[in-house]
């Protein structure tokens, strides 16, 4: 069995990024990823979430292992579990793959947190595991696959970013249409209003107008 | 994104686009109440049925893995 693991800071608050890493998918930085569905969740009044994703992916061997594996045409099924705590503002998940899982076994942790001395920024640290059960060939294919490992992670944060930035973008838009609401709804009260008070001028006018022209 | 199956698509799309919102607007700031699981339902209907069809060893679909016995620990 061989390891890997890596840590990185995001410079944006914990809120923010989990808000991303809700929705990371689709993203231009992981095209692999071809569906995720949610298979299970449950949310508690004290302010966890637990989530069950099924996430099917091209297969992500490199070719040459894919090859040794015979593995080329299938998709990659992953069962990724995960736990979110609000009050204690962290974001856990794991997951394992379920394609090929009597050869390769690869098993990935990450968690979220915010940065002890700045929580305008959040760590993520991530450890991943890869066993391969095919003799003679598991010291070089458990190799290969680790060196994979700190490209995808790379593809995972810039992927990451990018929904940051898209969600900033959504966020802007929605206020900009909630203060243009908010000015048309108080600018068609003032018309109300003075059409109203026009309307009452008006009645006003025309009674005395009548009143002085009645025949005696 | 897609679902694995194009049948859970639609629900998939309105169940997401109903947690994103609740989650950002109501979960963050405190109100932990679950608004989206009427949506859920019928998603999840959905989804177990199409992991059935494509015969996925979902093995842990049942049960919990995060803070059971079953959760990976830290490589040593």
């Amino acid at each position: 069995m061989s390891s890997w693991s890596s840590e990185h800071i995001f410079e944006h608050p914990w809120e923010d990024v989990v808000r991303a890493a809700y929705r990371k998918y689709p993203n231009p930085c992981n095209p692999a990823v071809k569906g995720v569905d949610v298979v299970n969740r449950s949310v508690c009044p004290q302010g966890t979430i637990q989530s069950h994703r099924l996430l099917s992916t091209e297969f992500p061997l490199p070719e040459v292992a894919a090859r040794l594996l015979g593995a080329n045409d299938h998709a990659m099924h992953i069962s990724e579990h995960s736990k979110l705590d609000r009050s204690k503002s962290t974001y856990e998940l794991q997951s394992k793959n379920l394609t090929l899982g009597h050869l390769v076994t690869v098993h990935e942790r990450m968690e979220y947190f915010p940065h002890p001395q700045d929580r305008s920024k959040t760590c993520l640290k991530q450890q991943s595991t890869v066993k391969v059960n095919v003799p003679f060939l598991s010291g070089y294919l458990e190799r290969l696959l680790i060196e994979n490992f700190e490209k995808n992670a790379m593809k995972g944060r810039n992927g990451m970013e990018w929904v940051m930035d898209r969600i900033k973008e959504e966020d802007s838009s929605n206020k900009v249409k909630q203060e243009s609401s908010d000015i048309l709804t108080q600018l068609e009260t003032k018309f109300k209003r003075e059409a109203e008070d026009l309307k009452q001028s008006m009645d006003s006018f025309f009674h005395k107008t009548q009143a002085n022209t009645s025949p005696l | 994104m897609n679902s694995i199956s194009p049948e859970c698509q639609e629900l998939k799309e309105k169940y997401d686009a109903c947690f994103n919102k609740w989650f950002s607007e109501k979960f963050l700031k405190g109100n932990t109440k679950d608004e989206c699981s009427g949506l859920f339902e019928v998603y999840q209907e959905c989804v177990k049925k199409a992991v059935k069809d494509h015969k996925i060893d979902l093995w842990e679909l049942e049960k919990p893995v995060l803070g059971t016995d079953k959760e990976k620990k830290d490589p040593s």
